[in-house]
């Protein structure tokens, strides 16, 4: 009985992370498939990227960074970079061109996790923060 | 009896020509009225054209064959003239008929010279990325001086009109309006009747055509060109290739890629080679920030803004920034070139610091061409 409730609840589980990311094409979900891999787990977490979005954090240069010092607190509005160029929204509810190139993708989560964490991303919080931007 | 002498089509082109001419005259100073101004060109242009192909259609008095005669009558008329008493022509008298001709070659080589200049100097109309900034400066100068030299014959035109009217009497600025003047017999009739001292009326008639003329002058000073340049469908600038030709800029995709990512996409024609050297040997702590870009990626982009650096490029902009670096090493800062600094000196710092801005660096905040190069002074518009 035990072991029939966790089959359906990781069945689920992978029928909604699989639901979750339909809006990716095909490039985008074998990056996907790379970070669980990599990652170890069978789903992201869109809660989680949520939070990961929003948290601040100490730069060593003195000042507190997060995502959304660039891209605001709601990921729907235009962001603007600390000199003031415009950056379009980053979910892709509001621009259909993010999320489609995975060599773009990875190149600005490697700029910018380096920019506010000053490391790379693990690929659980890559995975959280691209289902977060794909479901928002 | 009134004859009929000017067409429609001949009096519509003189009176919109006289309104184009006077519209762009008083919207020739500053770049405020630019827009304003160069529509007005094109529009003068247009009527000469018109004008030359109707010296062929249209009717007796408005064909070229009609009134331009050969020297002897010429003489004649201008030697009667000057005595005061000029045989009447019911057309263009000889005299005026080659002054006719004179004036539609002068209008079109200062809409022409006109174009040369929006081209060369603002890369904007109809010879736009065409010709240089230089080109475009001395197309200015011959533009001003045919421009001067249009008002003394505008001058003198109004005047034999006057004399005409008021000390001939033949009324022929009424017939600029009609259409009509009378035949010779008429004129003679009512000249005979008129006591010297009596035409009070043509004098308040000067009187009040000279008012709508000032009021009509004044609305045009009040008149604000609307809308702004539709940058899109601005080229880019002109540059100079390796073998000397001047070809439009192509932009480069892996730029607007990789540098328009953070920052305004700062046009090559903005920095010096050097610079941009400087700039790109030093990515490894551009301004603060680690920039990491692929070999190839970093040398085409490199290649891209040496083929259209300051040196190369033959906008106003560049060369005046170029002529403020004389002498002095290489920049890696657009905003600390000294033309930059004397151009932004008189902006308050507090501009800069608005949210609409941001920063210094912020060009399109207030130049909406700056991605395109583009830097004209009536395209500004500081936000709040």
């Amino acid at each position: 009985m035990k072991r029939g409730l966790s089959a359906m609840i990781a069945l689920a589980a992978l029928f909604v992370s699989a639901n979750a990311y339909s809006a990716l094409n095909q490039e985008m979900n074998g990056l996907i498939e790379k970070f669980q891999k990599e990652a170890g787990i069978k789903a992201f977490s869109a809660e989680d990227g949520k939070k990961f979005f929003a948290t601040k954090r100490m730069h060593s240069k003195g000042e507190e960074r997060s995502c959304s010092t660039c891209h605001t607190a709601d990921p729907r509005q235009k962001g603007k970079t600390v000199v003031g160029k415009v950056i379009e929204p980053m979910a892709q509810s509001m621009n259909k061109e993010r999320f489609t190139d995975p060599k773009k993708v990875e190149k600005w989560l490697k700029r910018n996790c380096e920019w506010v964490l000053e490391r790379e991303c693990t690929p659980k919080e890559k995975g959280d923060f691209i289902l977060y931007m794909t479901t928002i | 009896m009134k004859v009929h002498v000017w067409d429609i089509p001949t009096r519509l082109f003189h009176w919109l020509l006289v309104s184009a001419f006077a519209g762009a005259f008083l919207s020739s100073h500053g770049d405020r009225f630019l827009e304003f101004h160069t529509s007005l060109g094109y529009i003068a242009l247009g009527l000469v054209v018109f004008r030359v192909l109707w010296g062929f259609a249209g009717n007796r008095f408005a064909r070229f064959s009609g009134f331009l005669k050969g020297w002897q009558s010429v003489r004649g008329y201008v030697a009667s003239a000057a005595r005061l008493h000029p045989p009447r022509f019911l057309g263009h008298n000889p005299a005026v008929g080659w002054v006719v001709l004179f004036m539609l070659a002068m209008v079109a080589s200062i809409a022409i010279s006109g174009i040369v200049t929006y081209g060369g100097e603002e890369n904007r109309g109809f010879w736009a990325g065409v010709f240089s900034f230089e080109a475009g400066y001395n197309a200015r100068v011959a533009h001003a001086l045919l421009a001067d030299l249009a008002i003394a014959v505008v001058v003198a035109h109004v005047c034999a009109a006057l004399f005409h009217d008021f000390l001939l009497r033949e009324n022929i600025i009424l017939s600029m309006f009609t259409g009509t003047k009378e035949d010779e017999d008429t004129y003679a009739e009512r000249v005979s009747h008129i006591p010297p001292h009596h035409d009070v009326r043509s004098v308040l008639r000067l009187i009040v055509w000279g008012v709508v003329a000032v009021m009509g002058g004044l609305a045009l000073l009040y008149l604000r060109p609307a809308g702004r340049t539709d940058f899109l469908r601005m080229p880019q600038p002109n540059v100079v290739d390796d073998k000397g030709f001047a070809s439009v800029m192509k932009v480069n995709a892996a730029w607007m890629e990789e540098c328009a990512g953070c920052h305004n996409a700062f046009h090559p024609t903005l920095l010096s080679a050097d610079s941009w050297k400087k700039v790109m040997m030093g990515l490894n702590d551009h301004f603060g920030e680690i920039v990491t870009l692929d070999a190839a990626v970093s040398e085409e982009i490199g290649r891209f803004l040496l083929s259209a650096s300051a040196e190369r490029s033959t906008t106003e902009a560049s060369r005046k920034l170029m002529r403020s670096l004389r002498g002095l090493p290489a920049f890696d800062r657009i905003t600390d070139v000294p033309y930059w600094k004397a151009k932004h000196e008189d902006i308050d710092i507090e501009v800069f610091k608005r949210k609409s801005v941001v920063s210094r660096s912020n060009c399109v905040a207030c130049h909406p061409g700056a991605e395109l190069g583009s830097f004209e002074d009536h395209d500004i518009a500081i936000p709040e």
